[in-house]
C-alpha cells in the first residue's frame, strides 16, 4: 500500500516550484511550499492525542490541514464551515477531537523553518480520515476511512483517470466531502495544478464557467446539479471550454436529458458515470460514450479494481454474476471497517456472504447479463438532493422535538431542475397560529440542519395519510401536498 | 440609476425583499438586517436561481446570462441595479 498522500511529497521535493494550489482568496501555493506548510504544521500537531477536527472551507489552509494530519499520522475529521454551531458542535465532541484546526495561517507556517523528520509509515488498517454522513435519527455518524480504504480508491483512480503535471483540476466539491479525495490525492500525487473553485463562483453557473476557462481546467469532478447548471441561463454553448478533457460525476443520477444537452454543449470532452457511497468510495464507473436517448437512465457500468459487487436478493443470497436484480452490495479493499462508535449501525450495515464481507448500500439495483449495473432506486428514507446525501429521518427527528409540533414527515419529490425538492408536513401540537409556526420550524431547522437538508417548504396538515399497516404513506402525502412544480414532472 | 426614492425603485426592491424573504421562509427584516444577502441562510446556488427567476415573471424581463454573476446579487440593491438594466423600470403591465 502507498499511503495517499506520499505522492504528493515525491512531486514537491522533485518540482518544489511547481504550481500545486490556487484558492479563491487568491492564495496561490507551490508544491514546495505546500509541502513546507503541512510539515511546519505536522511537526507542531505531532504528539497530539486522539482526532482532529479540521474546519473546512474552500481555502488552502483546509489543504495543508489535512496533509498535516497524514504527515503526522493522524485522522482528520473535515467539519464544514458552514454547519450550524451545534452540528458542528456535536461532531467534534462525538469524534473526541482533541483538537480543533479552524482557519490554518498560511503565511505563519511559510515562515518557519522546517526541520527535516522521519515520517511514520501508516498501517493499511490505521485511520486517515473520518467523514460525517446524514444517520437516520437526527445525529451525523462518522464513516471510519482506513488507509487501506483510501488507498485502494487512488489506485484505481490514478490508472482509470490519470492525470500529469500539466494537468489543471477544479476542485469544485467542498473539501468534506469524497468527491475531492481524487482531486487532492490522485491530483497532487500526479504533479497537477489544483484550483479551489471559491465558493461564491460556485454558486454561479456563468461565473463557475468563467473560472474552468480562465485556468484552462482540464479535468472536473462534480455532482451532475452543478454540472447541468453550467448550460442552464449561461453562455456555455456559445463559449465552449475548449480545455476540458475530462468531466467526472456522482452523487446522485445525472438525468438523461440534462445530461445529453451537457454533452452536447462540450463535444470534445470524455465524461465518466462514477457510483459510490461515503461507506466505499467509487466502486463502479461507466463511460459515457455519447448523449444518452431521453427517458432512460444511464448505467453505473462496472466493478472498479479490487472490489466486488453483489445483489442480494430478499431471501438473503448474493448473486456474483449474470443477470440479477437487487440490493447493490460491496466488499474490498474499499470497505469502510465502519461507523465510528456506532457498532449496531455497523453490523447493521454489513452483511456476510461466503468468505467476503460485504456492505449493504441500500441502493436498488439490475445486473443486466453481460455484467452492466443499473441503479433502481432505494430500500429506505435515503435521498439525494442537489448531489447531497439525505436521510429523511434526521429531518423529520429535528422537526419531532419542535414543542409546537405533534408528528411530521419530510418527503423527497422530484424536480424538473434539480434532483429533488424536500418537503415537510408537519401536523401542529395544539392551537398555534400557523402563519407564524412555519418560518420558527424553518428557522430550527436551519440552526441545527446543513442548509441542504432545510425543507424547501414545510406544509401544515390536520393529519398525515397513512397506509393499511398504521405507517405514514408517503406516497399518498405527495399527492396531498399543494406542490408548485412548474413543469410536470412524471 | 433612479434616485432611490423615486417610487418605481421603491416598488422594485420591496418585490426583491418580499421575494427572498419568501423563499428562505424569514421576514423582510431579516433580508435587510444581513450586510450582504450571501450572509442569509440557505442562500444558495438553488436560492439564486429561484429568487431570479420569480423576479423576472414578476416584472417580465429576461436578466442576460453573463450579468447573472456574484456582484449583481450582492445585495437588494445591486439586485435592483441587475433588473432595472434588463428593463423592469419600464414599470409592470
Amino acid at each position: 500500500m502507498t499511503a495517499i498522500h506520499h505522492g504528493f511529497f515525491a512531486r514537491a521535493a522533485e518540482a518544489p516550484d511547481q504550481p500545486a494550489l490556487t484558492d479563491g482568496d487568491g492564495r496561490d501555493l507551490t508544491y514546495g511550499e505546500l509541502a513546507h506548510a503541512a510539515r511546519v504544521l505536522a511537526a507542531e500537531i505531532g504528539g497530539t492525542c486522539g482526532r482532529i477536527a479540521v474546519v473546512s472551507r474552500k481555502r488552502a489552509g483546509t489543504v495543508a490541514a489535512f496533509l498535516a494530519c497524514l504527515t503526522a499520522g493522524i485522522p482528520y475529521v473535515p467539519v464544514d464551515a458552514a454547519l450550524p454551531e451545534e452540528r458542528k458542535r456535536f461532531i467534534v465532541e462525538d469524534a473526541s477531537c482533541a483538537l480543533v484546526l479552524d482557519d490554518v495561517d498560511l503565511d505563519a507556517l511559510l515562515g518557519t523553518p522546517c526541520e527535516p523528520a522521519e515520517w511514520s509509515e501508516p498501517a493499511p488498517g490505521d485511520e486517515a480520515y473520518v467523514l460525517y454522513t446524514s444517520g437516520s435519527t437526527g445525529a451525523p455518524k462518522g464513516v471510519v476511512i482506513t488507509h487501506a480504504n483510501a488507498a485502494a480508491f487512488v489506485a484505481w483512480a490514478e490508472r482509470a483517470f490519470p492525470l500529469r503535471p500539466s494537468d489543471q483540476v477544479a476542485v469544485h466539491a467542498p473539501l468534506h466531502f469524497d468527491l475531492p479525495v481524487y482531486d487532492l490525492y490522485v491530483g497532487l500525487g500526479a504533479g497537477a495544478g489544483l484550483h479551489l473553485v471559491p465558493e461564491r463562483a460556485a454558486l454561479f453557473p456563468q461565473a463557475f464557467g468563467q473560472f474552468l476557462r480562465e485556468r484552462r481546467i482540464t479535468h472536473l469532478y462534480a455532482v451532475p446539479t452543478a454540472l447541468s447548471a453550467l448550460v442552464r441561463r449561461t453562455k456555455l454553448r456559445e463559449e465552449g471550454l475548449p480545455d476540458l478533457r475530462r468531466v467526472l460525476f456522482a452523487g446522485e443520477e445525472f438525468r438523461t436529458a440534462p445530461l445529453a444537452e451537457f454533452m452536447r454543449a462540450l463535444p470534445h470532452t470524455r465524461m465518466a458515470n462514477l457510483y459510490g457511497p461515503i461507506e466505499t468510495n467509487v466502486v463502479t464507473s461507466h463511460e459515457v460514450e455519447s448523449p444518452p436517448e431521453p427517458d432512460t437512465r444511464i448505467p453505473i457500468g462496472s466493478p472498479v479494481d479490487g472490489t466486488t459487487i453483489g445483489l442480494r436478493t430478499e431471501d438473503g443470497q448474493i448473486s456474483l454474476e449474470g443477470a440479477a436484480e437487487g440490493e447493490l452490495v460491496v466488499a474490498g479493499d474499499c470497505v469502510t471497517p465502519g461507523y465510528l462508535d456506532r457498532p449496531e449501525l455497523t453490523e447493521a450495515a454489513m452483511v456476510h456472504f461466503g468468505q467476503l464481507r460485504f456492505y449493504r448500500t441500500g441502493d436498488l439495483a439490475r445486473r443486466a447479463e453481460d455484467g452492466t449495473l443499473r441503479l433502481l432506486g432505494r430500500n429506505d428514507g435515503l435521498v439525494k438532493t442537489r448531489g447531497y446525501r439525505v436521510e429523511l429521518g434526521d429531518i423529520e427527528a429535528q422537526l419531532a422535538a419542535h414543542p409546537d409540533v405533534d408528528s411530521v414527515a419530510v418527503v423527497a419529490v422530484p424536480d424538473p431542475a434539480l434532483t429533488n425538492e424536500l418537503h415537510a408536513a408537519v401536523v401542529p401540537r395544539g392551537p398555534v397560529r400557523h402563519e407564524a409556526l412555519v418560518p420558527a420550524l424553518l428557522r430550527h431547522c436551519r440552526d441545527r440542519l446543513p442548509h441542504y437538508m432545510v425543507p424547501a417548504r414545510v406544509h401544515l396538515l390536520d393529519g398525515l395519510p397513512t397506509t393499511g399497516t398504521g405507517k405514514t404513506s408517503k406516497r399518498a402525502l405527495i399527492g396531498a401536498l399543494d406542490i408548485d412544480r412548474g413543469a410536470e414532472t412524471r | 440609476m433612479t434616485p432611490a426614492t423615486s417610487p418605481t425603485t421603491t416598488a422594485l426592491t420591496d418585490s426583491i425583499t418580499g421575494t427572498v424573504a419568501d423563499l428562505l421562509g424569514i421576514t423582510p427584516e431579516d433580508v435587510l438586517a444581513e450586510r450582504t444577502l450571501f450572509d442569509l441562510p440557505g442562500f444558495d446556488s438553488v436560492a439564486i436561481v429561484s429568487v431570479l427567476e420569480r423576479l423576472e415573471d414578476h416584472w417580465r424581463v429576461e436578466v442576460a446570462a453573463d450579468r447573472i454573476v456574484p456582484e449583481s446579487f450582492e445585495t437588494v440593491d445591486s439586485l435592483a441595479c441587475l433588473l432595472s438594466a434588463a428593463g423592469a423600470e419600464g414599470g409592470r403591465a
